[in-house]
């Protein structure tokens, strides 16, 4: 059956539409891809979109004319092929957006080498509070809760100490997003690590696992940065989307709580990514 | 009993501390060496003086390394610790089901004041309490002082439950042991 050519589609692109334009790429119907042009862009999916054009050469033309019209797809991408360090847009005390390649491990543990990373997260945090209103303590919550996802991705992507993972943050009048994305081995192939959970067998299972119940590669201990990071999102009406391998799951900011989730099946990718949606309101403290 | 109190800055100057690989270095680079040298007996305060803000994650590299199901290799207290930090360590803790102390005055022997936060029974709590007022006791011994209508066996087993969650030294005497808290007087922490 031919595919029908489609003149171009305006479209929002978070990283369920990404998800239906993985599906038609993969099908074959590449000029539905190729007819998209996105009126907005998450950082969620401008970050995944990233990882996905690395996974997949053929998908650079996309991802060179979306990124002219869409400063957070071309950072994204200056990010993932490590063209720019960090790149704080509009002021830079305070910036709207930010997006850069993920430290190493030397990084993230020597602040004397990881210098560049800790003004980064200093310009989120200030950017929390000076945007929002945040008082201190939570800016400094999900300034702490952002480390611990890039953390994870030196501990747990097995990329060894210096992953190929990017990560941003994007504010948007009462709103912020934030991301952390890598092309490494997934949840389920390092949960896979411990014999505790070396029979799960599902994308599903793995990043249920892992996102509500702590479970770590690491024999004998339990992740705490998952559970972290939604202590740090409570009363912010918090959207949280995890992907890894064919499955992604969705929580709500108030808890893990299974039934404030929901979890689907999405076209297989490499690695992991993770994003943040959060509307803080000011009479929450 | 002679101790050595060791203060190690483990905030780095830095405001906010998180991450594994940051707790691991912090064990690695500042603890380890010291926990290495070898004196009689040792008690570790762990400053958090320029932290705003610490996550479990170091907490579980650094406070967890320190407190193994193996055993104590050194009694540790934190120290100070600003609301955010206290608050997190108190979070951690009860994720442990485990206490820890804060420590709130000391000088290079002895501590003299600390404030218990986690969670603690409270038979071992009031034994803790005890222990303050009488070091150096045996099980036996501190049987007699409190009065208590409990058994030498179980001033044992609450003591060696100190002594294990490194809220108490002990030292053998003869056959027996004797007990001495890591710090002299201990602040109920608990309910904060």
């Amino acid at each position: 059956m031919a595919i029908p050519r489609l003149s171009s589609v305006q479209m929002d692109l978070d990283v369920i539409a990404l998800d239906h334009a993985r599906s038609a790429w993969r099908s074959g119907n590449r000029q539905a891809v190729e007819s998209i042009v996105p009126s907005r862009v998450s950082i969620g999916a401008a970050l995944e979109f990233a990882c996905w054009a690395r996974c997949e050469d053929t998908l650079q033309p996309v991802m060179l004319r979306w990124g002219a019209h869409h400063e957070s797809i071309s950072r994204a991408w200056a990010a993932a092929v490590k063209l720019e360090h960090s790149n704080p847009t509009a002021d830079h005390d305070a910036p709207l957006l930010e997006i850069c390649h993920c430290p190493d491990r030397n990084e993230l543990a020597e602040p004397a080498v990881g210098v560049e990373w800790r003004y980064f997260l200093d310009r989120f945090s200030r950017s929390l509070r000076t945007r929002l209103s945040l008082p201190s303590t939570r800016s400094n919550g999900l300034a702490a809760g952002l480390y611990e996802m890039v953390d994870n991705v030196v501990q747990h992507s097995g990329l060894g100490d210096a992953p190929n993972g990017i990560v941003g943050y994007q504010f948007n009048g009462d709103e912020f997003s934030f991301a952390v994305a890598d092309i490494g081995r997934g949840i389920r192939a390092s949960l896979n690590e411990n014999p505790k959970y070396e029979n799960v067998q599902t994308d599903s299972e793995a990043i249920v696992l892992a996102v509500t119940k702590g479970a770590s590669r690491r024999v004998g201990e339990s992740g705490r940065g998952f559970s972290d990071l939604l202590r740090y999102l409570a009363d912010m009406e918090g959207q949280l989307w995890f992907r890894s391998g064919t499955a992604r799951l969705r929580l709500d900011g108030r808890g893990v709580d299974a039934r404030r989730s929901s979890i689907s099946n999405c076209p297989n990718m490499q690695g992991f990514q993770l994003s943040v949606t959060a509307r803080p309101r000011a009479s929450a403290w | 009993m002679r101790i050595e109190i060791e203060l190690i800055d483990v905030s780095l100057g830095e405001r906010l501390l998180a991450g594994a690989s940051l707790g691991h270095r912090i064990h690695e680079q500042l603890i380890a060496p010291v926990i290495a040298r070898p004196v009689t007996q040792r008690i570790l305060i762990l400053s958090f003086r320029s932290a705003e803000y610490v996550t479990g994650s170091v907490f579980k590299a650094v406070w967890g390394k320190l407190h193994t199901e193996s055993g104590v290799p050194a009694p540790s207290l934190v120290a100070h610790v600003c609301n955010d930090v206290q608050s997190e360590f108190v979070i951690y803790l009860l994720s442990q089901r485990a206490a820890g102390l804060e420590a709130l005055e000391w000088n290079k022997n002895e501590v003299h004041t600390a404030r218990l936060h986690g969670h603690l029974e409270e038979p071992a709590f009031s034994a803790l309490a005890i222990l303050g007022k009488y070091p150096g006791s045996t099980p036996p011994q501190l049987h007699a002082e409190s009065g208590e209508q409990v058994s030498p066996t179980a001033w044992t087993n609450r003591l060696n439950e100190l002594y294990r969650q490194g809220l108490a030294l002990r030292q053998k005497s003869g056959r027996a042991w004797r007990f001495y808290p890591v710090a002299r007087e201990v602040i109920d922490g608990r309910s904060i």
